[in-house]
């Protein structure tokens, strides 16, 4: 539960530090949010979103508070964050309940995280601003001007998506499940998978981030492997815009990650599958029953076994770095999903 | 030497400054302050009043007329701070909007100002009708008042800029959203208001003066001495301060704050640590105050 921050303007809940700051530095009422801010360019931290220990030292001093009371505004130790530029997703629910509340809206920790897709709170699909380059305040006011535009028309939440495009919204429904135990499970440093094995959060997500080498592709890049690589997306709007501007030099990868959580969220549900979350497994068997797309989960749409050598790049990255989940990467390039599942192929779909 | 003191004079708050080093003292002197009087508690008394009525199609607009330094953007800040605390005593979200016109004002920066105030860029505007999306915002917020400081600025835009923007306040504060705005501004801004037919019957005005020989400046005198970090009373309200007051510069109340921040400062420095006329004589600017920092 977060402290309270006596003499300070409140954070909302679950409102992420630079989103805090920033909305304190823009009422104006209190000089200290100015003053942290210029320390942090001239500490050049650029990211105040990242769990720093300088960054905390120096709010805890110019707040003059125990720098326990900022720990909390921070994503849970940096764990598979979406970088700075690319913080583009909201929730169109939370900030309507903020402007509601008489607030300027703020940005949510809950929506950092690369495996965020939904909102824990209202259950809606986060949405994006389909911008590159926003910084998380960027990110708050783009979204309020196109929640006005569209006339603050909320979308309708998950559970009703499921039952006008279930096609779609499986791949959704999976991956929220597999984002609710990753929330689960950073509260502590370790990780406990489904298989009993116990790793480190470290190498949980180092693993995770070199799997997804696999889902990546060059910019601009001929798109001949695209359809082994992403065979396991749903009918989807391609990612075709090109990189803007000086973005280009910086990202030579383009992450999936970063893309529309509609886009990315059938690489996430592959993922809860493999790990083998309990709920994710289950919803998979009763989507299985209804639909052909989710009736023949293949781990080779993840790790083509092409001339890229992708599954030999993931294996020595892992051997490098004597990440403990080498074997149960090495695992998942051949596992027969069908099985881990128990999925049932209906005669139908056969 | 060491003073005999008892912190008698002292509002509770203060008290416990007088023990603390000169420079902490020298800064809480130098804070801003508010001390209500008479003039303006009536004023704020008549916008809480606004505040609780229910909407009304055609909203009722007041405008807060003074030359400069007599107190008018304090003033509007402590409107916009009673209605902070009526939205937290009903428990709900503040219904008002505090904007400044800047210094180039175009309907477009207007309407910019406005936006950023709930936390995005600002809407294309139709000739001067409200951009729907701001409708929108207000609505869902449930804006009832804006205020808007430093309205004079207006008249720094051309002939029909100044119109666009007057306009724009008429459709504000009428439907759909019939916001009661009040402002604050010069004579100038007054005339400026009254010279569109419109708007001359929807304002409301309010004038602060400058302060004259009476018990509100006394009393105003007294309240503010009861925050002077200084050990000995001064007795502010006494007539020949007063006086001193009323003959030496324009009697605003920044004019009169100023002196006794200044006046306050050079006591502690000298150590006589009570205001009397030589250091307020003396303190007709800021005093050097390094030795404190050093």
């Amino acid at each position: 539960m977060r402290k309270l921050l006596p003499n300070v303007s409140r954070p909302y809940s679950n409102e992420i530090f630079s989103s805090w700051v920033h909305r304190g530095f823009r009422s104006g009422a209190d000089s200290r949010f100015a003053e942290l801010i210029g320390l942090c360019r001239l500490h050049n931290i650029a990211d105040l979103d990242r769990d720093d220990v300088e960054l905390i030292e120096l709010a805890a001093n110019i707040f003059a508070l125990p720098k326990a009371h900022f720990s909390s505004m921070f994503p849970s130790r940096n764990y598979w964050i979406i970088p700075s530029t690319y913080r583009n997703l909201y929730c169109p629910g939370c900030l309507l309940a903020d402007i509601k509340h008489g607030n300027i809206p703020g940005y949510r920790i809950s929506w950092v995280y690369r495996w965020s897709i939904v909102c824990p709170i209202h259950g809606f699909i986060l949405e994006s601003t389909g911008r590159v380059g926003q910084t998380a305040e960027d990110t708050v006011s783009s979204a309020i001007h196109s929640l006005a535009k569209d006339k603050l028309h909320m979308p309708p939440p998950i559970t009703t998506r499921a039952s006008q495009f279930s096609a779609h919204v499986g791949y959704v429904g999976v991956a929220f499940y597999f984002q609710q135990w990753i929330a689960r499970q950073i509260r502590s440093e370790k990780i406990m998978l489904p298989t009993g094995q116990t790793v480190s959060a470290k190498d949980f997500f180092r693993m995770i981030d070199i799997v997804c080498l696999s889902a990546m592709r060059p910019a601009r890049a001929e798109e001949r492997y695209i359809p082994d690589t992403y065979s396991y997306l749903p009918p989807r709007k391609w990612p075709s815009e090109p990189l803007k501007g000086s973005e280009v030099a910086h990202l030579p990868f383009r992450d999936p990650i970063a893309f529309a959580p509609s886009e990315k969220a059938g690489l996430l549900a592959y993922l809860g599958l493999l790990v083998g979350v309990p709920k994710c497994c289950s919803l998979w068997r009763i989507l299985a029953k209804r639909s052909s797309y989710y009736s023949c989960p293949s781990s080779k749409s993840l790790f083509p076994d092409d001339d890229r050598g992708l599954r030999d790049k993931i294996r020595n990255m892992l051997a490098e770095e004597n990440n403990p989940l080498l074997d149960t990467a090495t695992t998942w390039f051949d596992i027969d999903l069908q099985r881990q599942a128990g999925i049932v192929i209906p005669e139908l779909f056969k | 030497m060491d003073i005999t003191y008892n912190d008698d004079h002292l509002h509770k708050e203060a008290k416990h400054v007088i023990h603390l080093e000169k420079r902490e003292r020298i800064e809480f002197a130098n804070q801003a302050r508010w001390i209500n009087h008479q003039a303006c508690a009536l004023i704020r008394n008549r916008m809480k009043s606004l505040t609780l009525l229910p909407q009304i199609d055609e909203a009722l607009c007041c405008i807060i007329v003074g030359e400069g330094g007599v107190g008018k953007s304090s003033l509007i800040r402590r409107i916009a701070k009673d209605c902070n605390n009526l939205a937290q005593r009903k428990m709900e979200g503040s219904i008002h909007v505090e904007f400044r016109v800047g210094a180039d004002p175009t309907l477009v920066n207007v309407i910019g100002a406005i936006c950023e105030k709930f936390g995005t860029s600002g809407f294309n505007p139709r000739k001067d009708d409200i951009p729907p999306e701001l409708v929108l915002l207000i609505r869902a917020r449930g804006i009832k008042i804006l205020l808007i400081d430093e309205i004079q600025h207006v008249l720094v835009a051309n002939r029909t800029e100044q119109k666009k923007i007057l306009s724009f306040f008429k459709n504000l504060s009428g439907p759909p959203v019939s916001l009661s705005i009040i402002a604050t501004g010069t004579q100038e801004a007054l005339n400026a208001i009254t010279s569109e037919s419109p708007l001359k019957s929807r304002f409301q005005v309010f004038e602060l003066l400058r302060w004259t020989d009476g018990e509100e400046l006394r009393a105003f005198l007294a309240s503010y001495e009861q925050f002077l970090p200084l050990k000995l009373p001064s007795n502010l309200a006494s007539q020949e301060i007063v006086h001193f007051f009323l003959t030496s510069f324009d009697p605003t109340t920044r004019q009169i704050v100023n002196r006794l921040k200044w006046a306050t400062m050079l006591a502690l420095l000298e150590g006589t640590e009570k205001i009397e006329l030589d250091n307020l004589t003396r303190a007709n600017h800021i005093p050097d105050i390094t030795e404190a920092y050093l």
